[in-house]
């Protein structure tokens, strides 16, 4: 990202995000460190909208002017100063209301002690953490029925390359979940990542799951 | 009734396999996602004059107004990509929504009630031929926040309104198959959709199966009263997409309810064959979940008959 140039072209995603306002709240409270402002924004934006009760606590937040256009914006000038403010905000925040942080893993830490110390339950404190891809290295599987070897590459899914050298296999979903692409794992230790329970039956999810480390896997194809 | 009987050639038969179990069977939905049936008028006129004398048949929790919104503005953009005679165009905040097959043609202002001569969510539901559902997601679960349900098969939007995901699928035999879709569902990247078919057989060709409106199917039903099989018995087969929606992250849940009498399906060698195998080796308790005791046997007998 940082070899970028003006004028290069970059491909996007729509936004992957499972961080949003619960909408039986009482009182959004958000709290924003450094760019986690951005998530935040859009919320700001959405409660001033629909007239929900919210606030924005943040520290070392661009577009605070944007904010302070929306709603009450209380400015922190560091970590700790807003460590001191996180106790009394949370503490006296109407029954029912949510607290939602995008920050450094430092300040989520903070919202939640925070949120415990003022007996909140969990399902009230939300965070969104910044999450890396499952790592998926390049290995090799033995396709028994077909007798063939295929070579898996890095990024690419079982399903993929069994698709690429032209084996038919069943497929739904896509994602581990309906179970559809369950084939039988005969040799190899696998990395199951299926929502399906796929090993507890000696069977692999072709879309989702890879070899172990170092492993080669054979199976019923 | 000649509603949602599925007589155009594109069928949607919902058996992948000769044995049925009980599962997720979701696959990318691709368009169009909603049906426009030969009858796609009287479908229309049938869900209008249900939810017209029975308003139960649509519920929306106070929570549910941004989703609501969301459904309808989805639906809206959808129907305008994939049908002709219909379209929406926005500036900001307003729309102009046109649906020249229904004559309607309404301006409205997103979030605002008062610019919609009803609910959004029933402003949408009488414009497809499919039931719509909200699924607020809250505390990593799903809720029955809104719907518009007027062809429920054997269950009640009323009676559900407020329900889990889990209590929902509570009388389902697998319970594990749906806490792994709440999982996936809770998991899907805004935008996404998603198809899945379930099936069911019935001994007439009424859509509406809703509990609400027991008295009207049920006694008939139970007493499996039949004189022609092949005429009367109905496949039934819902065409179910879930979708996440972009703006509030609920989950928008439709169901299209596709029906073939029995005739048409013996008309097809492979569906009539994959039907029997499916009914003879079901499971007891999906048997029974499916109410499909007696009609099940029923049905792969006189399948097997009009073959000989
Ligand atoms: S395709 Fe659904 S679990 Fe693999």
């Amino acid at each position: 990202m940082h070899d970028l140039r003006p004028g290069d072209r970059v491909r996007a995603r729509s936004p992957r995000s499972s961080f949003t306002p619960v909408e039986t709240a009482a009182h959004h409270i958000l709290v924003a460190g450094g760019v986690g402002v951005t998530p935040l924004l859009s919320h700001a934006r959405w409660h001033a909208f629909w007239g929900h009760s919210f606030e924005v606590l943040a520290v070392g937040a661009p577009h605070l002017d944007v904010l302070r256009a929306l709603g009450p914006v209380t400015v922190a000038r560091d970590r700790r100063k807003m460590a001191d403010l996180l106790g009394p905000v949370v503490g006296t925040a109407p029954w029912k209301s949510h607290v939602y942080t995008c920050g450094p893993p430092g300040l989520i830490a903070a919202v939640a002690a925070a949120a415990r110390a003022a007996h909140w339950v969990g399902a009230r404190v939300h965070a969104e953490p910044f999450v890396a891809e499952p790592a998926g290295g390049p290995f090799e599987v033995v396709l028994r029925r077909s007798r063939r070897r295929v070579r898996v590459a890095a990024g690419e899914t079982l399903l993929d390359a069994v698709d690429r050298v032209g084996v038919a296999a069943p497929r739904l979903c896509r994602q581990g979940v309906c179970g559809e692409c369950l084939t039988g794992l005969v040799g190899g230790t696998a990395d199951h990542r299926d929502h399906v329970d796929a090993a507890e039956e000696g069977r692999i999810a072709l879309c989702v799951s890879r070899a172990a480390p170092g492993e080669t896997l054979e199976i019923d194809l | 009734m000649s509603g949602a009987t599925g007589k155009d050639s594109s069928y949607p038969f919902p058996l992948a396999h000769d044995t049925y179990r009980i599962s997720a069977n979701v696959e990318p939905a691709a368009a169009p996602i909603l049906h426009v049936g030969a009858d796609h008028a009287d479908v229309l006129a049938l869900r209008s004059r249900i939810l017209d004398g029975e308003p139960r048949r649509f519920v929306a929790a106070p929570h549910a107004a941004a989703a609501s919104w969301d459904a309808l503005v989805w639906l809206l953009d959808r129907m305008a990509r994939e049908q002709a005679g219909v379209s929406l165009e926005r500036d900001g905040h307003r729309y102009r929504w046109t649906n020249a097959r229904l004559g309607v043609e309404q301006e409205f202002v997103f979030g605002d009630a008062s610019t919609l001569p009803e609910h959004p969510l029933t402003f949408a539901g009488r414009q497809v031929e499919e039931d719509v559902v909200v699924l607020g997601a809250r505390g990593d679960r799903l809720w029955l926040d809104a719907g518009m349900v007027v062809f429920a098969s054997v269950w009640s939007l009323a009676f559900d309104h407020g329900m889990s995901f889990a209590e929902l699928h509570g009388p389902v035999p697998s319970p594990e198959v749906f806490v792994r879709a709440e999982r996936f569902l809770l998991r899907m990247p805004p935008g996404d959709a998603w198809r899945r078919l379930n099936w069911g057989l019935q001994l007439d060709d009424r859509p509406d199966l809703s509990l609400d409106a027991s008295p009207a199917w049920g006694p008939r039903r139970r007493r499996l009263e039949v004189h022609d099989v092949g005429s009367e018995v109905h496949l039934r087969t819902e065409v179910q997409h879930l979708v996440r929606l972009p703006m509030t992250g609920a989950v928008l849940f439709l169901i299209g309810v596709r029906l073939l009498p029995l005739a048409a399906v013996a008309a097809v060698p492979a569906w009539s064959a994959r039907l029997v195998s499916v009914l003879d080796t079901l499971p007891a308790e999906v048997r029974s979940y499916k109410d499909l005791g007696v009609l099940g046997p029923m049905a792969a007998d006189w399948l097997r008959r009009s073959h000989e």
